[in-house]
């Protein structure tokens, strides 16, 4: 049976591959870039199932797509793919993702068959509400540090912006460091390494 | 009383300076306030043998001030205290020191044992302690926050301009170190091209090394540091020349203290509290002199004094078998007392008063500092990656097509073209284009409705506008779960006034992430409506205009 899919991407060399690569396992693919082309087919079409990127540029995220879909269309399957391992990492305000949502990480599909599984477990079964977001062993606090870190801000920029004492944030470092195994060594810059793990945990590597 | 709370938290004895300072000035009120105490002492004793026990009965209490400062209240920043602590220390204090000058006036044949005077007495000095205590060393603590205040935005301002000059030469150098040996290579085109693209990624590497280094270097921006505490005062003492309510909590407990101890009950005490409520019209008749004509401050403010002295010696003088030589004395004391109690509440309510002036002052300046340097952080991040795309990207692939179809001229001068072409500036815009690029993704999702003005912005102010407005839009969709918002963009008195109304659930909780987003595009306030909230911005348009 082919089951009309809706795949959210706003890279476009990842679109087309993948919505050639889905097509090639009997799928009907509609394609967008961003959350306006994406609600217009997604009205027009109504899928069975929307492949979601969680970052979309400026503006709503795939999460945010994935809430109103579910509103409007309470049985579609949702499959959020995204390079984040943890969705605070991207903005710390991402807690939830709507009920039954998959969240599959990029970096970890090394073959197709896994997401064509994924798209045919998910329309809806079960609790439609929404869910906690998956995390990894970070704070929320932690994160939040983290991605300013990576920023490149110092330590007295980060605890303005953070509404804290500098002690408070060195300790956060500290702590983050501790959480993601970074030893302090004299051959081994910590923020370095820091915003190094940042950009492997956000799926990028620079 | 958060300010209280705050203050008392942060400041209070952390270090030996400030813990000095605190009973610096605590100390000449104790010393007045122990000879108040002192109504009963036996006859033909000097003032210089009470001065001198009163003086020695300090040091117990300093030692307790000294010992908690290093000890308890040094890890006050881990283990913050409660403003109840401090009161109780500053309890403690008073007793320990009443106790220790009841002991030496004994010792010293200044007066003769006796039990219940001696549990007044150490009362008195607890509640006595417990009100100055506080008072005094949040008056210590605001004058030690402005000073350190300053000092801070002076060095900010000092080190963000030579910072900010050299970042101009910085970005200038990237690209003429950067370009220059490129072109120059390219214009002898030809030789291996192979080398010339390895060259090209070493250049690509530094300038993102250089990109970093600057990147992270970024400096808060420097706040203005227009604090002028002398002038406060002023200002203070010319709105409300006597902190009545202060003075006299701080009075009364002596007062009531010496009186209860005297044992000539109920006409003693009685006969404070009549001087207390004496001692508050006459302050408040002072008060309102100087409201309508307020350059007799310094008159009232004297003869305020004089005739408060007047009104409350007689009424504690008389009491206890003082001798008539001690009354004179007593009355000097009294108006010492006195007179420290009005200077120390007027500091206090000065200090009070113009922290939340300084703070408002603080915040309109700030504003525009702040947006101009979230354009600037934008428009580094903006340049860095103009550059590493053009190096990396665009002329990478021009030089490997160059390679393999063995290269045309022109080719070679559109690469030149490109390497030399400056990013593009931000350009000043219209409010109008910037909320309709923020809404209509948005609008997908949500019903936005727009009212806006037509004016022409700054780059630097449309950043903000645009945050903001971002920011108050997810904030509606993500944590109010809205699905219809309105928005309002006016420009009133130099302000892009911003308002977002949703119909979503109202939010509480602390402040997040967003607001902080907020706190640096302007100033802004939440409110809850009926059905949804409302987010009002204010985004100075000077900032970004210099």
């Amino acid at each position: 049976m082919s089951m009309d899919i809706l795949l959210v991407e706003d890279n476009s060399l990842v679109r087309v591959a993948l919505k050639a690569g889905l097509e090639g396992y009997g799928l009907t693919v509609q394609t967008a870039q961003d959350a306006r082309s994406a609600m217009d087919s997604f009205t027009k079409h109504n899928p069975q199932v929307a492949v979601l990127d969680l970052h979309l540029g400026a503006g709503p995220t795939g999460i945010d797509l994935g809430m109103v879909m579910r509103e409007r269309s309470p049985g579609i399957g949702l499959i959020l793919l995204t390079s984040f391992t943890d969705p605070r990492l991207l903005r710390a305000s991402l807690d939830t993702v709507p009920g039954g949502m998959i969240y599959l990480v990029k970096q970890s599909i090394d073959n197709l068959d896994l997401l064509v599984s994924a798209i045919h477990a998910a329309p809806m079964t079960g609790d439609p509400r929404p869910q906690r977001a998956p995390r990894s062993q970070l704070t929320a606090t932690q994160s939040d540090t983290l991605r300013l870190v990576a920023a490149g801000l110092s330590n007295s920029e980060i605890a303005r912006i953070r509404v804290v004492t500098v002690a408070a944030v060195e300790k956060t470092i500290a702590r983050t460091a501790q959480a993601l195994n970074i030893a302090y060594t004299d051959e081994v810059n910590q923020r370095v390494a820091l915003a190094k793990e940042y950009f492997q945990l956000i799926g990028r590597t620079t | 009383m958060t300010l209280l709370g705050l203050t008392l938290r942060q400041h209070i004895g952390g270090r030996w300076s400030a813990s000095l300072l605190i009973f610096l000035l605590y100390t000449p009120i104790g010393v007045f306030a122990t000879l108040g105490n002192l109504s009963t002492a036996v006859a033909g004793t000097t003032i210089s043998l009470i001065l001198l026990a009163s003086a020695l009965s300090l040091v117990p209490a300093g030692l307790l001030l000294w010992l908690s400062s290093i000890t308890w209240m040094r890890h006050r920043a881990t283990h913050p205290l409660p403003v109840v602590s401090i009161v109780l220390l500053g309890c403690a204090i008073g007793c320990t020191r009443s106790l220790s000058m009841y002991l030496l006036s004994v010792q010293f044949g200044i007066q003769l044992p006796d039990l219940t005077l001696a549990v007044g007495r150490v009362v008195t000095g607890g509640v006595q302690g417990a009100t100055t205590f506080p008072l005094v060393i949040l008056a210590a603590s605001l004058i030690a926050t402005y000073r350190a205040q300053r000092t801070r935005l002076l060095n900010d301002q000092v080190s963000w301009e030579s910072r900010r000059l050299h970042e101009a030469r910085e970005w200038e150098d990237i690209r003429g170190e950067v370009i220059t040996p490129i072109s120059g290579e390219l214009n002898t085109l030809g030789h291996d091209l192979d080398e010339k693209l390895i060259s090209i990624d070493e250049a690509t590497k530094a300038v993102r090394a250089r990109a970093h280094v600057l990147w992270g270097d970024s400096q808060p921006a420097p706040m203005a540091p227009r604090i002028h505490l002398r002038a406060a005062l002023r200002a203070s003492l010319r709105e409300r020349p006597f902190a009545t309510w202060l003075i006299l909590a701080l009075w009364l407990p002596t007062a009531l203290g010496t009186t209860f101890a005297s044992g000539d009950l109920p006409r003693a005490p009685l006969g404070a509290l009549v001087s207390g409520a004496l001692l508050a019209t006459t302050f408040e008749l002072g008060n309102a002199i100087v409201r309508r004509k307020p350059s007799a401050v310094w008159v009232t403010l004297l003869a305020g004094l004089v005739l408060a002295i007047a009104v409350t010696s007689p009424a504690l003088s008389p009491i206890g078998g003082l001798p008539e030589s001690g009354h004179g004395a007593f009355s000097i004391v009294n108006g010492v007392w006195l007179t420290a109690l009005v200077l120390v509440s007027a500091l206090v309510m000065a200090a009070v008063h113009s922290s939340e002036e300084v703070l408002r002052e603080i915040n309109a300046t700030v504003d525009a500092v702040q947006i101009d340097t979230l354009a600037r952080e934008h428009e580094r991040r903006r340049v860095i990656q103009d550059v590493a795309a053009t190096l990396h990207g665009t002329l990478q692939g021009r030089l490997t097509a160059l390679r393999d179809h063995n290269g045309g001229g022109d080719a070679v001068r559109e690469t030149l073209a490109l390497l030399q072409a400056p990013t593009p500036a931000l350009t000043a815009t219209t409010v109008n284009a910037v909320v309709a690029q923020v809404v209509d993704p948005w609008s997908a999702l949500m019903t936005v409705t727009v009212e806006c003005a037509d004016e022409m912005v700054s780059p630097a102010v449309a950043l903000a506008l645009s945050e903001s407005l971002e920011e108050a839009l997810t904030n509606a969709f993500r944590h109010g779960h809205a699905r219809s918002a309105h928005c309002t963009i006016q420009v009133i008195d130099n302000c892009v006034v911003l308002e977002v109304t949703d119909t979503g659930q109202p939010t509480h909780g602390p402040p997040g992430l967003g607001s902080r987003i907020l706190d640096r595009c302007g100033s802004w306030e939440r409110s809850n409506l009926a059905s949804g909230t409302k987010i009002t911005m204010r985004i100075p348009t000077t900032a970004g205009s210099s």
